[in-house]
């Protein structure tokens, strides 16, 4: 049972990374449907980012804060640069394009840091002992950075004016247009939002999972994978999604063998894709007739 | 006059297995002379790369058929490459089975792998095929690592060489001999493939999925059959992969070697398939360039530093060139080809010039009419636009019709049709019958609920409740292209044009219906006989309804008219029993209308059951033999013309008064008349 | 003249849809568009809104040349489209997309003026759009764009799929819009209903203007009763 909890704790940490990284996709997906290969390499580059900063004699606080900034401009940059500069962006082209940024993006992270995965010093903050089950400190983070970054993403687009024009924008893109919303300036915030998300759930799990170069693309595979579970539209959903699916990875990698653990979400993904294609929103998307 | 049965003249089969056009046929036999040369002139390091890009070329093909056809992208490519040499290599060592044998054996699982993602996965659209090939990728790359059995992170190895005739394929110029034929009838099959049935319809598919399906090709079923031959290529490259490193360990599964295919496809140009093995050669040659260059500029750079080469290339190329190679070459062609003409009319133009001064003949078009309290006068036809045919007779030569049943027998049965989206009832009810070898008008005001009742009946929309059984069997809520087998063909209110073939390319996919031949006999190219007698019979058609000049221009480039016009020969094309046509005057003059209303009445008379949704009433009050009338939804009126026209409850709808008033309006009209 | 369009050319890539087509909308006027569908009424809207760029002629609103100004743009400029299909944002409240329409003033917007004009909205503006009622949703769709203070509004077939009653109360609006000042551009098939309150109009043919006048003109010519109102009526 301690096992069971232990296991639990883990998984629902791991899961808030995935959490982060499908907050991310959706941002893109509903305003650009492009589904942005890269939002894992955006992880593993403030990680790697972090590292440096934090070398380079920057206390851990302003290095974060540096790398976070740094990903989200990079990730404005890549919007600005290459996707915005294609006339007709079908989902072949923008598979292949952000595929080509993100391996971009590896190899200059192969490059500038090496081959070697590299770790940000944990967070400060002691273990929790709870029953039995012992909770480290950067778990707690992670789980605390999923409700701070991820709650304020999910206020930011229920509550604010700039994020109901990029529900408008996403829901309605013609209409969008016409109120006044510049569909670029939609592109940009959702982007802005990817690469915050992204470069959040990197550089808090890097103590635990590493920062690596060729780490994203798994990582961001299962934050595709969660965000399927919530339609690719839901926000809440995908949510649940990632935490439900981290706890199932740390399952079969407790009770199975810990290398299978990164084949669960490919599982989940064509066994979900058959029985609801939809996902699992619980609430179809708004009606249009 | 019996087109269809016309005894089909002695129409020599000009396809076959071999290529019959000139410059495939160019191209194929320089690529033999290459192959045949390079062994002797090559350096090693040139040998290496030549091998290594015969070997990829193989996926790459596979992946160009994947992405031009199907219009889906696999990032796994390399998990069924892997799949393929380490079933090949399992049965060579562990099993000591034959090399031909084992070759198979790999072939064949790659293609099972790809049924099994394949058939969940291309049942939606979008992202989901290119991320679950991902995900396969990673499965395969973990399987292999943690099963003992497939030698975990060594892999196997020790399984030998093939051999030839007892010569053992030992160095890289004779291992090159050994897979280029395998490469060049790999290409050979794949080009006959674009050319075929299936292929077309394929491309048909990526112009309009709507079209293509109503014309009865079952999307779904022929994208999964490309997508399992895609990986059957990947699988043969693995096998020979297996034989040339002669070990097969977990990278083979690795992500840089998908990236590193589609990369060969993507610099080739999308859907090439020559670009896929320019492509492959291309990358080969990069890749080795880049593993020296990217060192030497970076220093202590080690591991995969070509990525960054491959990375800015993929950007770029779909930045800037997105054709790729193919596209690039295209151009350049066409520029050599322009000058050339262009060369020869100016020359051609001196010599009319001596002869004689030629007044132009300056068409100035009539002015449009534009006269308060004038007369709306006929439309001028837009330039460009070849001049109706004067008679209007002319079109009385009317393709034959298949009737299944005779005049008068229900064909289509419509009971309880409902549709609800969320809250909104959009058709509430609706039941009606359709007798064989009559026209039927289905009308009501704009929102009514017409086109979607229209789209239930075909298809293309689900309905919540109710049935439509036609000729005797349900189909509403299956796809559209199960009706379209069975004979029910429709034209659309926003055109849906096939705008990547040309305006015979289209009808000849009404065609396809009627033909047979699939994805293997398409490769072989065994299907001649039967392609060119279904083109001659679009090109008959088109000549019948006036069409016959344009049969070699874009589709997309006629005007609207002939474009519906053309719309209306793809629906006759498939021999329908029942023809559905969705709004067919919108857009057209005047003459246009009369045209079309002909043509329908002597479709009606040779046969044929026609059902029309139409928003020009008056046209539908004189065509139709019975009438019925939408409203918000439901059925509110349902007869012949006459007593339709005097019914007071269509009258409401389409005044939005009350009935006296409109029944005032109504005389007060009459007597104008 | 608030809106005067002309010669104006536009189309879809190689298909010319609009031929020379020229109008003029003054404050305080519904100026109407009829034809039947393919004429080009749709295609006007979109070109004069920037969704397609015209290929020749102008468009100037108060004097401004606003010829293929982006879309986006056109709310601050004083152009209002009202789409075909309302395309209302279904997931967001009545009251949002309300205030979205106000996005090119910052936000700021008249919500009771607009309020007033469509009463039935005050009780469901906590409500999501996408569950309101066809008409309830038209307008919302006018609310949003008015929302904008614009100069010129154009409508879209608003009349589409609704029921007479609404028509009627949605014309009525479209007439308290013009006491206000406002140009109003109404593209209809509904003959019956934009000819009863238009000031002028006109009828579009393949792309072309080929009659103009008052309703009260139009509605005498035998072309137009058979073509428009006769095929209507039936």
């Amino acid at each position: 049972m301690t096992d069971f909890l232990q296991l639990t704790a883990a998984g629902l940490s791991q899961g808030s990374v995935y959490a982060l990284l499908a907050v991310g996709l959706i941002a893109t997906y509903t305003v650009r449907h492009v589904v942005n290969i890269a939002q894992g390499d955006y992880a593993m580059l403030a990680g790697l980012g972090t590292i440096s900063l934090l070398s380079a004699g920057l206390p851990l606080p302003i290095a974060i804060l540096i790398a976070l900034i740094s990903v989200t401009l990079a990730s404005v940059l890549i919007e600005r640069v290459v996707i915005a500069r294609v006339k007709n962006l079908t989902t072949l082209v923008s598979i292949i394009l952000t595929l080509g940024v993100s391996t971009l993006l590896q190899a200059i992270m192969l490059l500038v840091w090496g081959a070697e995965g590299r770790r940000v010093p944990a967070f400060p903050g002691d273990d929790l002992l709870i029953g039995g089950v012992s909770i480290r400190s950067q778990e707690l983070w992670m789980l605390g950075t999923l409700v701070v970054v991820g709650g304020g993403i999910l206020l930011f687009y229920e509550k604010t004016r700039w994020g109901k024009a990029l529900r408008a924008s996403a829901e309605q893109p013609v209409a969008a247009r016409i109120v006044g919303i510049s569909p670029a300036l939609a592109s940009v915030i959702a982007f802005a939002i990817a690469g915050l998300a992204g470069a959040a759930a990197g550089v808090v799990s890097s103590p635990i999972y590493l920062s690596i170069w060729s780490g994203g693309l798994l990582l961001g595979l299962k934050g595709f994978v969660a965000a399927v579970l919530g339609g690719l539209v839901s926000f809440r959903a995908a949510i649940v999604g990632a935490l439900l699916l981290g706890v199932l990875e740390s399952y079969v990698a407790g009770y199975v063998a810990s290398g299978w653990k990164d084949g669960v979400a490919f599982v989940i993904l064509i066994v979900v894709l058959i029985i609801r294609p939809a996902g699992l929103m619980l609430r179809p998307s708004a009606v249009r007739v | 006059m019996s087109l269809l049965e016309k005894s089909s003249p002695a129409v020599r089969s000009k396809t076959g297995f071999w290529p019959n056009n000139r410059s495939t046929i160019i191209g194929v036999a320089i690529l033999v002379i290459i192959v045949i040369l390079v062994p002797f002139t090559a350096s090693s390091t040139m040998m290496n790369i030549a091998v290594f890009s015969m070997i990829f070329a193989l996926p790459a093909i596979g992946l160009s058929l994947l992405m031009g056809l199907a219009g889906q992208v696999s990032l796994g490519q390399a998990a069924f490459f892997a799949i393929g040499a380490y079933t090949h290599a399992i049965l060579l060592q562990k099993f000591e089975m034959p090399g031909v044998v084992a070759a198979t054996g790999g072939v064949v699982a790659a293609m099972l792998a790809a049924l099994l993602v394949g058939l969940p996965m291309l049942r939606l659209r979008g992202h989901y095929l290119a991320l679950a090939t991902l995900g396969l990728g990673f499965i395969v790359m973990i399987a292999v690592r943690e099963w003992e059995f497939t030698g975990r992170t060594t892999g196997i190895y020790g399984f030998g060489r093939p051999e030839v005739f007892g010569i053992p394929i030992d160095n890289n110029g004779l291992f090159f001999w050994y897979v280029a034929p395998f490469v060049i009838i790999g290409l050979v099959l794949a080009l006959n493939l674009t050319r075929s049935r299936a292929g077309r319809a394929l491309s048909a598919v990526n112009d309009s999925e709507l079209a293509a399906e109503s014309l009865g090709v079952n999307t779904y079923a022929l994208r999964v059959k490309v997508f399992t031959l895609s990986a059957g290529f990947a699988g043969l490259g693995g096998v020979f992969y297996a034989y040339q490193v002669q070990i097969v360990s977990p990278q083979m599964a690795e992500f840089h070697v998908s990236v590193e295919l589609l990369l060969m496809v993507v610099i080739g140009g999308l859907g090439s398939v020559w670009g896929a093995v320019a492509g492959a050669f291309i990358v080969e040659l990069l890749s080795e360039g880049l593993r020296d260059v990217i060192p030497a500029l970076i220093p202590g750079a080690t591991g995969e530093v070509q990525l960054i080469g491959y990375g800015l290339v993929l950007v770029l190329v779909i930045l800037l060139l997105p054709g790729g190679l193919y596209q690039a070459v295209q151009t350049i062609w066409a520029g050599i080809r322009r000058r050339t003409e262009a060369r020869r009319t100016t020359a051609a133009a001196k010599a009319a010039a001596k002869t004689a001064d030629g007044t132009a003949d300056a068409g100035t078009g009539e002015p449009p009419t534009r006269a308060f309290g004038g007369v709306p006068g006929e439309p001028v036809v837009p330039q460009g636009a070849a001049p109706v045919e004067d008679e209007v007779e002319a079109v009385l030569n009317v393709p034959t019709v298949s009737t299944p049943l005779t005049a008068g027998e229900p064909i289509l049965e419509v009971k309880g049709l409902t549709k609800r989206y969320g809250g909104v009832v959009a058709v509430d009810d609706v039941s009606f019958s359709v007798p064989a070898g009559r026209i039927m008008g289905l009308i009501g005001p704009n929102g009514a609920g017409k086109t979607t009742c229209f789209n239930m009946i075909t298809g293309a929309i689900t309905p919540t409740a109710g049935t439509v059984t036609f000729l005797g069997e349900e189909v509403q809520g299956r796809k559209p292209h199960v009706g379209a087998v069975r004979g029910l063909s429709r034209t659309f209110q926003n055109l849906q044009v096939f705008s990547s073939t040309d305006v015979l390319g289209n009808v000849y996919m009404g065609r396809y219906r009627k033909g047979r031949a699939g994805i293997i006999r398409g490769m072989l190219g065994l299907q001649g006989r039967e392609q060119y007698r279904n083109e001659e019979i679009a090109r008959d058609i088109l000549d019948i309804m006036n069409l016959g000049d344009v049969a070699t221009l874009p589709a997309g480039d006629l005007p609207f008219g002939r474009q519906r016009m053309m719309e209306v020969c793809r629906a006759l094309a498939s021999e329908p029993a029942l023809l559905l046509l969705d709004e067919p005057m919108a857009g057209l003059s005047g003459r246009e209308r009369d045209m079309l209303a002909n043509l329908l009445r002597a479709l009606r008379d040779a046969g044929l059951t026609i059902v029309l949704v139409e928003h020009d009433v008056a046209q539908v009050l004189a065509l139709a033999d019975s009438v019925a009338v939408l409203d918000d939804g439901v059925l509110i009126a349902h007869g012949d013309p006459e007593s339709v026209r005097n019914d007071p409850a269509v009258i409401v709808a389409y005044l939005g008064t009350d009935a006296e008033e409109a029944k005032h309006e109504l005389e007060e009209l009459e007597e104008h008349a | 003249m608030t809106l005067v369009v002309n010669s104006l050319d536009a189309g879809y890539g190689k298909l010319a849809i609009l031929h020379e087509v020229s109008l003029e909308v003054s404050e305080g006027e519904i100026l109407t568009v009829v034809g039947s569908n393919g004429a080009g009424k749709t295609t006007l809207l979109r070109a004069l809104n920037g969704i397609i760029r015209p290929t020749s002629g102008t468009v100037t609103l108060d004097g401004k040349d606003i010829t293929g100004r982006s879309t986006e743009r056109m709310a601050a400029l004083g152009l209002m489209h009202v789409p075909e299909n309302r395309l209302c944002f279904p997931s967001l409240t009545v009251r949002d997309n309300l205030m979205l329409g106000a996005w090119s003033k910052g936000g700021k917007g008249d919500l009771d003026a607009v309020l007033e004009l469509f009463p039935r909205l005050q009780p469901r503006l906590g409500q999501a759009a996408g569950t309101l009622s066809g008409g309830e949703q038209q307008m919302v769709a006018i609310g949003r764009g008015l929302m904008a203070s614009p100069k010129a509004i154009m409508l879209d077939e608003p009349s589409i799929g609704l029921a007479p009653k609404v028509v009627a109360e949605i014309m009525k609006v479209l007439t308290q819009l013009r006491e206000r000042g406002l140009a109003v551009l109404l593209v209809e098939q509904n003959v019956r209903a934009s000819f009863g309150i238009a000031d002028r109009a006109i009828v579009m043919q393949r792309g072309r203007v080929v009659l103009e006048g008052t309703p009260a003109e139009l509605v005498e010519l035998p072309e137009v009763r058979n073509a428009y109102l006769g095929g209507a009526a039936a």
